[in-house]
């Protein structure tokens, strides 16, 4: 879809179009969904974030005033609701220990053993991250955003951006040779 | 002269040449000069040949029918949040209007009222109170966990839950569309009609699954849904203003969006006897 068709979508919207905010959902449910699981690691957490999200851009997008970009003030809308949910979590179950010798990761370690998936063990050095490097690892290098527009979704500086990236990298690094050593 | 973290903080950048060409020869300049930074730079190399390999998308875990029904699900609580931000105030000028200004029929209204909800609860003790024979079937059940009929058993159920949640979400579309606007939303309706579809498909295999006896009272339910998903999924652009008036004409009167709303209530309320079950065991 272009830019054009976007704007119009959003000036529809704004106007009351219930048509156009549909179409505006359908366009990036799939994208607020992904980021919201980055954050939450949940499917059932993902799906609620992800419906708020739409909720909260209905009530204000005749505040949105295209001084960023539509995706950034989207993202940046999930990624306070997908923070906000991780602090109720934590509140409530103090779920998300630190997960460096889960019994989640070990047999998702061995799973990706006996399936060969490779992909399988890079999620799971992805979410045992610290949040803000997951979020920035997640924007930057998974959805292809520019260290200036993360630094915008994630309201902090262009260094911090390009710290957490690459700690968040060494990170990862550090894991997956760790898990690829069958060490774990 | 760049600091050592500077440089590594950029070298993401420069591994995937984006970069302003001074940055970029600076840090080539830096490199040259300094064996840290150079043995960071291959670690980042190896790391993007390591998590160079992306994940699937968490969205493809979601099947096709989620995301068409998504909007849906988001407008339906949009709608909702609206009625339970009115409802105070509605709730505020009834009282308002019964403690005030009608105190003698008050009375009458709230015992008809109370009388209502008795009626409904032991309605819903009847339905929920098990006979000896459910009760047998039950602990039969508990006790045959790891047999492979129950398992499927429960897993046709799961499914026709899903399904039962997925044809709730469009019903609820269909009865709150507005029949004057449906010429301009031709969109909407083909949507809903490809919904339907698959529902309907996703309806027969469920129906053929059910097969218990104690399960003829989902079949029945999915059976009638599977019919009125029909006439959405047959429902033709040209009429469709009649159309949808007889499909909502047919909720209503079969009672529907009821039936399904009893069926949520029993299948949670069974999941908590079970887990009540589980705790008594364990204890």
């Amino acid at each position: 879809m272009s830019a054009d068709r976007e704007r119009q979508l959003i000036l529809d919207a704004q106007g009351g179009s219930h048509a156009a905010f549909r179409e505006l959902v359908e366009l990036h449910m799939r994208q607020v969904y992904d980021l919201a699981y980055g954050f939450v690691d949940d499917h059932d957490d993902a799906d609620d974030v992800a419906q708020e999200v739409f909720v909260k851009v209905y009530h204000a997008l005749k505040s949105f005033r295209r001084e960023s970009g539509f995706s950034t003030w989207l993202y940046r809308i999930t990624s306070n609701c997908a923070l906000d949910r991780l602090k109720q979590r934590k509140r409530s179950l103090a779920r998300f220990l630190p997960m460096e010798d889960s019994h989640a990761t070990r047999v998702a370690v061995h799973q990706a053993a006996d399936q060969n998936e490779q992909s399988v063990l890079i999620e799971r050095s992805l979410h045992e991250l610290p949040t803000l490097q997951r979020a920035v690892v997640i924007l930057r290098h998974m959805d292809g955003f520019s260290t200036k527009q993360v630094s915008d979704i994630l309201k902090c500086s262009e260094g911090t951006v390009k710290t957490h990236l690459h700690r968040g990298l060494k990170k990862m690094r550090k894991k997956l040779a760790h898990l690829k050593d069958g060490s774990v | 002269m760049r600091t050592h973290g500077t440089v590594q903080e950029n070298l993401y950048a420069y591994l995937h040449a984006e970069l302003s060409a001074p940055d970029r020869l600076a840090i080539e300049k830096h490199l040259r000069s300094c064996a840290r930074c150079g043995k960071e730079l291959e670690s980042m190399r190896e790391t993007m040949d390591l998590v160079g390999l992306k994940p699937p998308k968490p969205s493809q875990h979601r099947n096709e029918l989620y995301w068409q029904l998504f909007a849906e699900k988001v407008e339906r609580r949009i709608q909702s949040e609206s009625t339970e931000v009115e409802s105070p105030a509605l709730v505020g000028r009834l009282v308002d209007f019964l403690t005030e200004n009608q105190k003698p029929f008050s009375f009458g209204f709230i015992s008809a009222l109370s009388l209502g909800l008795l009626a409904l609860a032991v309605w819903g003790l009847w339905i929920k109170a098990p006979t000896p024979d459910q009760i047998a079937s039950n602990s039969s059940s508990v006790g045959a966990i790891g047999s492979h009929a129950n398992v499927e058993e429960t897993a046709m159920e799961v499914r026709a839950e899903n399904y039962l949640e997925q044809s709730k979400t469009l019903l609820i579309g269909i009865m709150n569309t507005d029949t004057k606007s449906i010429v301009g939303s031709k969109s909407s309706l083909d949507r809903q009609r490809a919904i339907s579809k698959t529902l309907v498909r996703e309806s027969q295999e469920i129906s053929s699954g059910l097969t218990d006896p104690s399960q003829q009272r989902l079949r029945e339910l999915v059976g009638d849904l599977g019919l009125i998903l029909i006439q959405i999924a047959n429902l033709e652009s040209k009429q469709s203003v009649q159309g949808v008036e007889i499909v909502k004409g047919g909720v209503e009167r079969n009672g529907i969006l009821f039936k399904i709303n009893v069926e949520e209530i029993q299948r949670a309320t069974r999941r908590s006897r079970t887990k009540g079950t589980e705790k008594q065991s364990t204890i």
